[in-house]
């Protein structure tokens, strides 16, 4: 079996989905987390200055939807045939543009940036109220319960997503309940729960 | 065989790596271009993401120009010779989308897309080109062959028309990455698609 060493923050964010593919496979890792005031001088160690990285008997992959793909290939979490995995991709990067929509207002409303939340929130809105549709109508295609036709890594980035999403906006889980059943179908799966149930939360 | 029609704007942009595939591949496809003024407000609301790119495969239909790149990719076999080479793929892939929306600013403002000090975003351009840059080769010399991974991919289609997209709007980029460029004109200068790309003209973006 390879060693795998995840590098990352200590938080969900962008590297928890690979995280989640190794719990639900009983895949021991490293679970390296770093510190913001670490980062300056760990940074040097990624090729590309950025993190998470994933590290495969010291082969190294940059890039968390690649990182994520890549475990979901390895671990019996992808699609059943291409064009399921196409699709997988396609709804991944969908998401990807929303997240680019809904990021200043967000980046106000953790106050990172200062701003007038009431002046973006109407696009705000839309993006997610587009978004949300979009995902609602992707499952309701598939009638699963999940993106494509059994578990995939996508679902567990799309349900990190919604998780942080409620993080930040308290109207989700009224405007979008299918959408939070489906994140919780999502990490109620068996081999997951325990992990989900234990692990310390992160705003982000 | 399967049908595929392919439905983008008369430009090279997200579209052209996926062109490339088919004429690699010598896979008939149905290359649609809408004008964006005459023809796109109508067939806008057809898309499900209000976007372009897509790929129709018989009726199924594919959104987002990486995802039906990847699957073409795949399916004409330019992916790497194995599950950690397509994940190579994706990666390097992705670090220059990353590069491309940070020199988008500036590119903008050269293209006369949006207004702006060029002299003003020329530092933070030339440092992102040249990290950028640095790391594309660093991967290049890792994998010895010329290419990305062990053979040609969709990832060097994706990478050669970032590099001449480069090239159109930066009249310094050769003089600064000559083995770069070396590499786009390698990639072009395969068999299966120098004829295409000879053919295809000059479209700047």
């Amino acid at each position: 079996m390879p060693h795998y060493k995840l590098n990352y923050f200590d938080a969900r964010g962008y590297a928890e989905a690979a995280r989640m593919i190794l719990h639900y496979a009983g895949q021991e890792f490293e679970d390296n987390r770093f510190t913001h005031e670490q980062w300056p001088e760990i940074k040097h160690r990624s090729q590309t200055g950025k993190a998470p990285w994933l590290e495969v008997d010291g082969e190294h992959i940059y890039e968390s939807a690649a990182i994520t793909r890549y475990l979901g290939h390895t671990f019996g979490l992808a699609g059943k045939d291409a064009m399921e995995n196409a699709q997988i991709d396609s709804i991944i990067d969908t998401y990807k543009d929303f997240l680019n929509d809904a990021r200043p207002f967000l980046m106000i409303k953790t106050g990172h940036v200062k701003g007038n939340l009431d002046e973006l929130k109407p696009k705000y809105d839309e993006a997610c109220e587009r978004w949300y549709t979009y995902l609602q109508k992707r499952l309701d295609k598939v009638g699963s319960g999940f993106i494509a036709s059994k578990l995939s890594w996508g679902d567990f980035s799309l349900a990190e997503g919604i998780k942080t999403a409620q993080n930040f906006d308290d109207q989700i889980e009224k405007k979008y309940p299918k959408i939070i059943e489906y994140k919780q179908r999502v990490h109620s799966q068996p081999k997951i729960k325990e992990y989900v149930e234990k692990r310390a939360d992160s705003i982000l | 065989m399967p049908q595929y029609k392919l439905h983008y704007f008369d430009i090279r942009g997200m579209a052209e790596p996926a062109r490339l595939i088919f004429h690699f591949a010598g896979q008939e496809f149905e290359d649609l271009r809408y004008d964006r003024q005459a023809e796109w407000p109508k067939v806008k609301p057809t898309s499900e993401t209000g976007k372009a790119p897509w790929l129709d495969v018989d009726d199924e239909r594919i959104y987002e120009s990486l995802a039906l790149t990847r699957y073409l990719g795949r399916k004409f076999n330019l992916a790497g010779k194995d599950e950690m080479e397509s994940a190579q793929i994706d990666s390097i892939v992705d670090t220059c989308k990353d590069f491309f929306d940070e020199v988008q600013s500036y590119l903008s403002v050269k293209r006369a897309r949006s207004e702006g000090n060029l002299e003003e975003l020329r530092p933070k351009y030339d440092e992102t080109c040249k990290k950028w840059y640095t790391y594309l080769q660093s991967r290049l010399d890792k994998a010895k062959s010329g290419f990305i991974t062990s053979k040609i991919s969709w990832g060097d289609f994706l990478l050669a028309e970032g590099i001449l997209t480069m090239q159109n709007f930066d009249e310094e980029f050769a003089g600064k990455y000559p083995k770069i460029v070396e590499y786009k004109d390698r990639v072009y200068s395969h068999p299966k698609i120098k004829e295409y790309i000879e053919k295809r003209g000059d479209l700047l973006y």
